[in-house]
């Protein structure tokens, strides 16, 4: 599979975050560094949750059990870098 | 000042621990110093003066503290979110509205963070209201209702009565640490939390809009002995399959949580408490502790707390009364006038929610007797819903909405609207006013609209019928 750009993550975060959370966001409101909750998209805990699922489907990745946390979550350009790196050291079949 | 013995208590408690919020963190010792000078800024606006202060209450160390100094004074005070809800407006009965700006808890100032201003909507007290000058009261307001808000009304007396059940049952002491990240303008958050922490002397973390990656970062870092949650959160947590190393107690209060979750909770996370209660009793049973109980916890058994009694009454299919010692003095209205149906000494409180007896003191909640449900940690009336939709537009006669299952967070609410003949609506479009004019948790989350709502023999409308079509249709 082709690696993704910084770019193209990003968009595609913005993408999922416009159209399939029921948020009520633009993709004009979101900023690389806008904070995804409080005074920056407001995203509630519903749907940080959603966007944690959305993210595993959309990319082919997960989570593991210690990395959500505030600083990955804190705006598009840390969480993009993050799922950027899960999904370029991601195991392939053949060495699984 | 004039402290309270429980206040006193507490500033002057060898060993107490810390308070914090997102921003910082301060240590019980320096709070005497701002509540003295706290004291300073109220007697120079005319404390003795203040009829009712409304206080619009947030998730910070400086709230945690003017709510302490408050609870040494005479005036009366109603707890408010800081962020009004559509069309929550300040009840005519306060005279003063308080809040303070939001600042990280180590560069706390009070009080020139305090911001006092005449509320313009007051209509005069006491004489023209039922509340009494100088009564000690603590207000809440009743939640979930698109109706008129009610208010309930406390003496301080009996908040203090009700935190330290609170502190007995979940062992709170100066050594503990306290999680708090439901809104202390909340009984649970105050009731439950706050208070009885502050009156241990246990350090408190409060979370301001708590969401579940602030949530599990405090979990990490604080390491709570206690940790508030709703059921929503519980399920949260289990969904983001986190690892969380502390094994400290868990209270999840709101709708009981039982069976799979509760039990996928505790075996990965620890103790998991239900707490029953609501805003007019304040704390009234919790699961009994320990691995020998974890069966029973999971069933749902709560034990009451010390001197309440319950009583459930089989000819009013199981609605559960109740007899609390700590509990309210009645509801006001928004001008401050009493509404019937507050207590009297002695007398049983209808919860409106039903259950069965296990054992000799022990129960379970099995759910509602009014047409309600719990979402979001909101008691909802569903039938006030549909209310609220007929009056929002008038393309709808009439609405009828009910709880659908669950996607595994949020009980799911349908809404089935009978239009007027000739009209349409676009159901997308419905959702979107309703968000604009309510608040979200009393949004439906499917619309579906009918020429006729079918009805039953009797001419109520066929519930059971339309929840059968709403499913297939979703299908």
């Amino acid at each position: 599979m082709k690696e993704l750009t910084a770019a193209e993550v990003k968009s595609r975060l913005k993408e999922i975050i416009v159209n399939d959370l029921d948020a009520n966001i633009n993709i004009s409101d979101i900023k690389d560094d806008t904070p995804l909750y409080d005074e920056g998209l407001g995203l509630d805990s519903i749907a940080i949750i959603n966007l944690i699922v959305l993210i595993e489907n959309r990319f082919d990745m997960t989570f593991d059990e210690n990395e959500i946390s505030s600083a990955l979550f804190s705006n598009i350009d840390s969480l993009a870098g993050f799922v950027r790196s899960k999904v370029a050291h991601k195991p392939t079949m053949n060495n699984a | 000042m004039n402290l309270t013995a429980d206040t006193a208590g507490i500033l002057h408690r060898p060993g107490a621990g810390f308070l914090c919020d997102d921003g910082g963190t301060i240590p019980y010792s320096a709070i005497p110093k701002i509540m003295a000078a706290t004291d300073l800024y109220f007697n120079d606006c005319g404390k003795k003066n203040m009829f009712c202060l409304a206080v619009l209450a947030d998730n910070t160390v400086a709230q945690a503290i003017l709510v302490l100094y408050l609870l040494t004074q005479k005036v009366n005070f109603l707890l408010m979110g800081n962020y009004p809800q559509t069309g929550q407006k300040i009840p005519a009965f306060c005279d003063y509205i308080l809040k303070i700006s939001s600042r990280p808890a180590q560069e706390l100032q009070l009080p020139a963070d305090i911001e006092l201003t005449v509320n313009p909507g007051y209509i005069g007290g006491p004489g023209p209201c039922d509340l009494e000058r100088h009564s000690r009261s603590v207000l809440f307001m009743s939640s979930g209702t698109t109706g008129e808000p009610k208010y309930i009304q406390f003496k301080q007396k009996k908040l203090f009565g009700n935190a330290h059940n609170c502190i007995r049952r979940l062992a709170i002491d100066r050594r503990c640490r306290v999680l708090i990240p439901v809104p202390v303008h909340h009984m649970y958050g105050m009731g439950v939390g706050l208070l009885p922490a502050l009156l241990s002397g246990a350090s408190v973390c409060l979370i301001q809009k708590n969401n579940i990656i602030k949530l599990l970062d405090k979990i990490a870092g604080f390491k709570p002995d206690v940790t508030l949650l709703t059921p929503t959160l519980v399920k949260m947590i289990l969904l983001s399959k986190q690892k969380i190393d502390r094994q400290g107690i868990y209270v999840s209060a709101g709708e009981k949580l039982a069976g799979g979750p509760f039990a996928d909770f505790e075996s990965r996370y620890g103790e998991l408490l239900n707490l029953y209660g609501c805003t007019e009793l304040g704390a009234v049973a919790v699961s009994p502790g320990g691995s020998a109980h974890s069966r029973s916890r999971a069933e749902g058994l709560v034990m009451p707390l010390k001197k309440v009694a319950i009583k459930i009454s089989r000819k009013e299919n199981g609605q559960i009364y109740c007899r609390h010692p700590a509990g309210f003095e009645g509801y006001l209205d928004k001008r401050g006038f009493r509404l019937p149906l507050s207590p009297t000494r002695q007398t049983w409180h209808a919860t409106k929610d039903t259950g069965v007896r296990i054992g000799r003191t022990g129960f379970a909640v099995t759910g509602r007797s009014d047409n309600c449900i719990n979402r979001s940690g909101f008691l909802v009336s569903l039938d006030e819903i549909a209310s609220f939709l007929e009056n929002l537009v008038p393309e709808i006669n009439k609405a009828i909405v009910f709880e659908g299952k669950s996607d595994g967070l949020l009980a799911k609410l349908i809404a089935v609207c009978e239009l007027t003949n000739g009209c349409s609506l676009d159901p997308a479009e419905l959702k979107r006013l309703c968000k604009a004019k309510t608040q979200r948790h009393l949004v439906p989350d499917e619309f579906f609209f009918v020429r006729e709502i079918p009805r039953l023999n009797n001419g109520k409308p066929d519930r059971a019928l339309l929840a059968d079509i709403c499913r297939l249709t979703i299908k």
